[in-house]
């Protein structure tokens, strides 16, 4: 079942992936259970001359109390796997923590553009720094980032960081992540937003902290002809 | 009976009020569009695993005839397969058959809705001929996107598609309050709600499951043929409006909406249990009193399928509360199906095999459905193929699984003749064994990070390690669809061919047995059958047959073997 699950780098990444691991055991279990006695009873309760059915209504309380308990350890199951979801949630999504880096996140019909504030931190002034497909953030930062789209929804997916994010037109959404291993990572667009959609990706570079100052750098000189 | 043979061809076979000629016009209709919808599930994982070669029968799936295809599959499976196969038919069929009526309440409404139906079933295949071609939003058309041509391209298509919905939510309200009315007023004497079989129980839970949520839909159809067609703005930014709209009324009715096409599978193997199991159902009682409670929480988790719109994240907590609180109905309702079935006497015919396929292959995606519903997990895996391999599991054991498990039920009662059985056993065998190659790879591919809607995967290289597993789902399900060919078959052969069916060939109890096969216009003879005990007393302690029927007293005009 996780033999394809890409790699995590967030400081997030593991509580989600430890989720998830201990959803699929407590289902593993009762998947085994189930299909392990419904496969038994069929072996063994074939129809056989001589001998009849048993007539259960499940009607009164001492039929269906063994009901009753079993749906009690669900409820109480249930109830803890929400608790730890929640965590999760509440650490990811409920707030966005105190931040390192601000990136606004630009999303259209099909392309992401990946805009760094100027020093006084506006992201409308010719300081400001736009990246075209390619986000990149210094390893071991937080990053805040703002989501806009320009037309229809698309939706800031970054499978390694395990960050997903609807982007809606008409709003500012925000999130954050960080990271903790340098390399190249891949961004997809998940929301199915036209007939581009299938090419709407972008890739997400974590640098140190020099790549990442020295491509600021060259990127400004980019936009501003080298001055 | 003498009614019978006044009828022309025109109002026995086309423009019919009998409730069985219109249950057999929705079998018909529901499995002409399983074809279109199957031949769409073929394009869609042809594209997955050949990107950009020429599907058979087709040519190249583009990214925008991609778009259109899953809208298109999305749409018909549910709305003109799952709904005809699953409540429109066996309601028809069944609810007066087995509360012993002759007929429906309002014949007239009945043949109403299933032209409507037909109507709505042709105005959609019609799109794909139309300047801008179809549809292309996803079947759930989320706005923006849906809202306006600019985004798409599509105009006519788009207004197509709105205006089928809206026909066939309003031809399916007016089914809905047919067999409400009917099991209301038209009961036989002595069918007390008590003995109301369960199968009845579980149509009219989807009657009206359906009733509750199809209102604000329908109000958001409307305004999105306004913003498609006068260019109001109720779900576009720019002039004013809010997408996220759109998905809470779509939602509030999509979510009670899958059970709408479960709960009518849960009566069938329910009733296909307690016959091949000779026993009565379990907790019968229990069992509605968790489908009251199920219906009810049904209306307060669409929530969870907007977990990551950003929608207000305080409010997600106790939207996944709820959602895995609605576990415990169903848990319920699964432990009383398995306890009805143990310490009986289990005969493995096709029916059977249906209901225990559905039984093993639901069970999976009830379990998948907690990843989902556990917020945190679903910031990974939303919009992944896990999230595919998820709904398939459900709704395909329910739709095709339970649909199957009636049609091979009842199709003595509706045409007089048995199914044959080798075919139909191969049938569920190798449906069972290809439905699970197709869809359990799709868990492993969304675990690994594959995202659903994209139409060219050959654009990601991070998914090349997963090729050959979508190479293997596309094989099974070409497999699984030719399968299918074994059913229509049996079908359409065993309707002039098969061996004559005695008239209660299961020797089961519900009333629906006593009547002729096929039952004649009326259904009964000139007195109704009077019902004097309830329907699942198998293998009664002191009785010397282990069944007995609910209207011992009735006897019919046409007696045969």
């Amino acid at each position: 079942m996780f033999d394809y699950l890409p790699e995590g780098i967030s400081s997030f990444s593991g509580d989600i992936d430890s989720l998830i691991r201990f959803i699929y055991l407590l289902t593993g279990i009762f998947f085994v259970l189930f299909e392990g006695y419904l496969i038994y009873m069929v072996l063994r309760f074939r129809k056989k001359d001589g001998s009849k059915a048993k007539y259960e209504l499940g009607n009164k309380w001492v039929n269906i109390q063994w009901v009753v308990a079993f749906v009690l350890v669900i409820v109480t199951l249930d109830f803890f796997i929400d608790y730890k979801s929640t965590k999760v949630w509440e650490l990811l999504k409920e707030q966005v923590p105190a931040t390192d880096v601000n990136i606004k996140v630009v999303a259209k019909q099909f392309d992401w553009t990946f805009v760094y504030p100027d020093k006084d931190g506006k992201y409308d002034t010719p300081e400001a720094l736009s990246s075209y497909r390619e986000l990149h953030v210094p390893v071991g930062k937080k990053v805040h980032v703002i989501l806009t789209s320009q037309d229809v929804i698309h939706d800031f997916f970054l499978p390694e960081v395990r960050l997903k994010q609807d982007v809606m037109p008409g709003r500012e959404i925000n999130a954050w992540f960080d990271t903790n291993k340098v390399g190249t990572y891949h961004i997809v667009c998940n929301e199915l937003c036209g007939f581009g959609h299938t090419r709407m990706l972008a890739v997400l570079h974590v640098d140190d902290e020099k790549t990442y100052e020295d491509w600021k750098v060259q990127l400004y000189k980019q936009m501003h002809g080298g001055v | 009976m003498s009614q019978e043979h006044h009828q022309g061809f025109f109002t026995k076979y086309i423009f019919s009020t009998d409730h069985k000629m219109v249950a057999k016009q929705f079998l018909l209709l529901a499995l002409s569009m399983a074809v279109i919808g199957g031949f769409y599930a073929f394009l869609i994982r042809w594209e997955l695993a050949y990107p950009n070669q020429p599907a058979p029968f087709f040519g190249v799936v583009t990214p925008d005839k991609y778009n259109a295809i899953i809208t298109l599959h999305g749409t018909i499976m549910l709305f003109f397969v799952g709904m005809p196969l699953l409540n429109a038919f066996p309601s028809n069929f069944l609810v007066p058959l087995m509360i012993g009526a002759r007929d429906m309440a309002f014949p007239r409404l009945n043949m109403a809705s299933f032209w409507m139906t037909l109507l709505a079933a042709g105005l959609l295949v019609s799109s794909f001929f139309v300047p801008g071609g179809p549809v292309a939003g996803g079947w759930t058309g989320y706005a923006p996107l849906s809202a306006s041509s600019e985004y798409t391209g599509v105009k006519m298509g788009m207004v197509l598609w709105i205006i089928s919905l809206a026909l066939v939510f309003i031809a399916s309200s007016l089914g809905g309050i047919n067999y409400l009315v009917t099991v209301v007023t038209m009961r036989a004497k002595g069918m007390t709600y008590s003995r109301v079989p369960i199968t009845v129980w579980f149509l009219l839970a989807a009657a009206l499951t359906f009733f509750l949520a199809v209102g604000p839909v329908l109000a958001g159809a409307f305004m999105l043929l306004m913003d498609n067609v006068f260019g109001t703005g109720f779900f576009l930014p720019g002039k004013g409006g809010e997408p996220l709209l759109w998905q809470h009324l779509f939602w509030f009715f999509g979510h009670p909406e899958v059970y709408v096409l479960f709960f009518p599978t849960l009566g069938f193997c329910l009733d296909i249990f307690a016959v091949f199991c000779r026993k009565p159902i379990f907790g019968q009682k229990l069992i509605i009193g968790s489908t009251v409670v199920a219906i009810a929480l049904s209306f307060v988790v669409w929530a969870h399928h907007m977990f990551q719109t950003g929608m207000n994240p305080t409010l997600v907590t106790p939207f996944a509360i709820t959602t895995i609180l609605i576990s415990v109905p169903f848990a319920i309702i699964y432990v009383c199906m398995f306890l009805t079935i143990r310490n009986g006497s289990i005969s493995l015919e096709p029916p059977m095999l249906w209901a225990l396929g559905f039984l093993a292959t639901f069970l999976v995606g009830g379990l998948t459905g907690i990843f989902l519903g556990a917020a945190g997990a679903d910031i990974y895996l939303h919009g992944t193929y896990f999230v595919v391999a998820h709904f398939h599991y459900t709704m395909f054991p329910s739709v095709f699984f339970g649909g199957y498990a009636a049609v091979n039920y009842w199709y003595p009662k509706m045409f007089g003749r048995m199914l044959n059985r080798t075919a139909a056993t191969i049938h569920f065998v190798l449906t069972f064994i290809f439905f699970n190659c197709v869809f359990w790879p799709l868990f492993i591919v969304g675990m690994g990070g594959m995202v659903r809607r994209i139409a060219d995967p050959s654009f990601y290289p991070q998914y090349s390690p997963f090729v050959h597993l979508n190479i293997f789902a596309t094989i099974s399900a070409m497999c699984l669809i030719a399968t299918q060919t074994i059913f229509l078959w049996n079908f359409f052969y065993s309707m002039k061919n098969g061996k004559v069916a005695e008239l209660n060939p299961y020797h089961a109890n519900t009333l629906e047995w006593l009547a002729q096969s096929p039952p004649p216009h009326g259904n009964w003879g000139p007195k109704l059958p009077v019902v004097t005990s309830g329907p699942y007393e198998y293998s009664k302690p002191g009785e010397t047959e282990d069944w007995h029927t609910q209207a011992p007293s009735y006897k019919g005009e046409v007696i045969h073997g």
